[in-house]
């Protein structure tokens, strides 16, 4: 139990607010401080957001998982964290930490392709497709449907 | 009063398994007790001494780092390696006001290595989780704080109850009950300000204590973002956990005089945020004292009301619509407490269904009116209402046999009634149930139709033969969207063949409008109001 590799894959509504580059500010931040401590907690995955939403997926520990998800529940730059899925996962499928900008609105797209480029993400080489697809439809899904 | 230096007690004597301190922000010692001495494995502490002369030999100790905090006015903890023993000692201090500082000492279970420093930079070590205060600490803040300081400094109590919690020691079992606490504690802990002081109080509850905000916007913000927090997800053994809060709060000055008074004061506005719904917060104000007692004597006084036999049944006549005939009654539970007030059914149902009294009661009343109707000419029947609840355990079947049984009452005679309430809980379980007592003869009525969300869907596949309807549809029969509800109501009974009783009816024009439409059956002061068992003979 203690070592085992358990998944966590989950999507909130961004609280974030403000122009572009207040948003892209707040990512990097996140992105940043995302890295380190996944890192040193030997957690890998991927968030994805757009206007809207994040979604997210963590693999690690249990312990770790429950720890970094316990930091992020109180973040207040987003709520109504909806959980898809926890559970024990046979292997890691992603070898790093990722993000990526997940959206359709082509200005925005190009607002945030620089955070995309940064952490070479390519979700469909890395990712399991069903992950991919569902976090995919949902942010779509939600990109244009203000809360 | 205002410059005088704060006498405190004298704590030498004072026997806790804590050592506690008081020192003043140059750290001079103004009192200790003997644990404090023991725990720091050092001479005995005296006043007026420093407490830096006691420290020498820990080499943990950044001294610098130490005056520098004892001169800020957050709460803080340190935890340091007593190198004489090898032993943790964590230490929390706690401003008592401007110049006096509160240090409480405890020592950590030996497994326990981490420096956990709340308010040092936290991204370092990223394992360390915020810790909770201690208890004890608390109450000494609470007994210590200077009234005369009060027109600068405010104080004020956040008292937070985890909701269902026992269901989910009783479901999931109680490590995940732990450490729902733990986390619980920890997000409480994570989003308080760093001046706040945070600590577990006995089973689920935790408290924040606010000094020097402004109130009550500030108890009232964090007390909403609690509350959101704590709706969120647990991760625990493999698991996603859910559970809700209430909160209660008190502020100093604002309701509550006293600061001893604040726990206290926040646990009556707890308990009123709780009959609220989960989720909900309430400011203490005076009066909810009051209402926190009554409500307690209510539920003393419920749980002693059946063995004291303060319940009695009231029959409501109902009559056939076409010979104007008595065809059946209806059983009303009646309470009348410690032979005095009379306390309505809608004040001590839900009561009983929060307590749990809900299901001895409810069985009394089955057994009651089964007994009473067996007296009563063959041709009238008896309807019984039942809570949602009586039929979550799985038991209402066997009483229902029971009462049956006993009394002698045949199973046709005997009706219950059924709020729309039922359908939203365990629908599957339900049903069968349902479907087992209409077997057995007895008849299921839906009580209160149209002030719910019944729709035909349910009324198709639920094994209802009776409609009854509410009767604020009848007493506003007079306006033209009650009748159309009403019209509505009854072809919709003619059309799956239930069989339809109107409620409350007052008034002979009513009555005519309600035959006219094809009603079958009505109830209601214009017949008979409620009388006891003794009277109903005489009207049969
Ligand atoms: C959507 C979202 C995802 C995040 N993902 C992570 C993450 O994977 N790892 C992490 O350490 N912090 C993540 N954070 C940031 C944390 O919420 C938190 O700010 C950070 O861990 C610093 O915590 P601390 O202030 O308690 O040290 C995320 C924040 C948001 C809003």
């Amino acid at each position: 139990m203690k070592n085992d590799l358990y998944q966590l894959i989950y999507l909130s509504h961004s609280e974030i607010c403000g122009n572009d580059s207040t948003i892209r500010e707040e990512i990097e931040q996140i992105l940043a401080i995302s890295r380190q401590n996944n890192r040193a907690a030997n957690i890998t995955g991927a968030l994805m957001f757009n206007r809207n939403c994040f979604a997210q997926v963590l693999e690690g520990t249990h312990h770790q998982i429950q720890q970094t998800f316990e930091r992020i529940q109180c973040d207040p730059r987003h709520s109504n964290v909806a959980i898809l899925d926890f559970d024990l996962t046979p292997a890691r499928r992603f070898s790093e930490w990722f993000m990526a900008y997940v959206g359709e609105n082509s200005d925005t797209r190009q607002a945030f392709e620089q955070i995309q480029k940064t952490p070479a993400f390519d979700p469909h080489q890395l990712m399991g497709e069903r992950i991919y697809d569902l976090l995919h439809t949902h942010l779509h899904a939600a990109e244009n449907y203000n809360l | 009063m205002h410059n005088a230096i704060p006498q405190f007690q004298d704590i030498s004597q004072l026997h806790t398994g804590f050592g506690i301190a008081y020192i003043d922000t140059s750290g001079k010692i103004l009192s200790a007790n003997t644990a404090f001495t023991r725990l720091l494995h050092t001479q005995p502490v005296q006043p007026g001494h420093s407490i830096f002369e006691y420290v020498q030999h820990i080499r943990s100790v950044d001294v610098m780092h130490w005056q520098h905090t004892l001169t800020c006015p957050q709460a803080g903890t340190l935890e340091i390696a007593i190198p004489e023993d090898k032993s943790m000692i964590r230490l929390q201090w706690t401003a008592l006001n401007q110049d006096h500082r509160l240090i409480i000492a405890e020592s950590l279970p030996s497994d326990h290595t981490l420096l956990i420093q709340r308010n040092a930079d936290k991204t370092e070590n990223h394992e360390s989780q915020p810790t909770l205060g201690h208890r004890q600490q608390l109450h000494q803040i609470l007994a210590d704080w200077e009234t005369d300081q009060s027109e600068n400094r405010s104080l004020a109590v956040i008292l937070i109850g985890l909701s269902q919690f026992k269901k989910i020691n009783e479901t999931l079992g109680y490590d995940t009950g732990d450490q729902v606490l733990k986390l619980a504690g920890q997000r409480i802990a994570r989003v308080s300000r760093t001046d706040d002081f945070v600590t577990a109080l006995d089973g689920d509850k935790f408290i924040v204590l606010q000094t020097n905000q402004t109130q009550p916007a500030s108890v009232v913000t964090l007390a909403k973002r609690l509350l959101e927090l704590l709706q969120r997800p647990f991760l625990i053994n493999g698991r996603q956990v859910n559970t809700n809060a209430c909160v209660g709060m008190a502020i100093l000055h604002q309701g509550t005089d006293e600061a001893k008074n604040l726990i206290q004061h926040a646990e009556w506005a707890l308990a009123e945020a709780k009959k609220q719904a989960p989720g909900s917060h309430c400011i203490f104000e005076p009066g909810l004292e009051q209402r926190a007692l009554e409500q307690h004597n209510l539920e003393v006084g419920l749980r002693r009301a059946l063995l004291l036999q303060e319940f009695q049944l009231f029959y409501q006549p109902q009559i056939d619509m076409h010979n104007r005939k008595i065809v059946g009654c209806e059983a009303l539970l009646r309470w009348q407490k410690s032979g005095k007030d009379w306390i309505s059914p809608a004040q001590f149902i839900p009561l009983a269904e929060s307590m749990g009294e809900i299901h001895t009661i409810g069985k009394w009343v089955l057994q009651t009116a089964c007994h009473d109707a067996a007296r009563w000419p063959a041709n009238i029947r008896v309807a019984i209402n039942v809570s949602p609840l009586q039929f979550e355990d799985g038991s209402l079947i066997h009483h229902i046999q029971r009462a049956l049984h006993m009394s002698g009452l045949d199973p046709q005679r005997l009706e219950l009634e059924i709020t729309e309430g039922l359908l939203i809980r365990n629908i599957e379980k339900t049903l069968e149930q349902l479907w087992h007592i209409q077997n057995m003869g007895v008849t299921i009525a839906m009580d209160d139709f149209g002030t719910g969300f019944s729709s035909l869907n349910y009324l198709n596949s639920f094994p209802f033969s009776k409609i009854k309807i509410d009767q604020s549809f009848i007493r506003s029969l007079q306006t033209e969207k009650s009748r159309a509800l009403v019209q509505a109501i009854l072809s919709l009974g003619q059309a799956l063949n239930m069989d339809t009783l109107a409620e409350g009816v007052e008034t002979e024009e009513q009555l005519d409008y309600l035959a006219h439409n094809g009603c079958n059956a009505v109830q209601g002061y214009l017949i008979s109001k409620p009388v006891p068992v003794e009277k109903i003979l005489e009207l049969f």
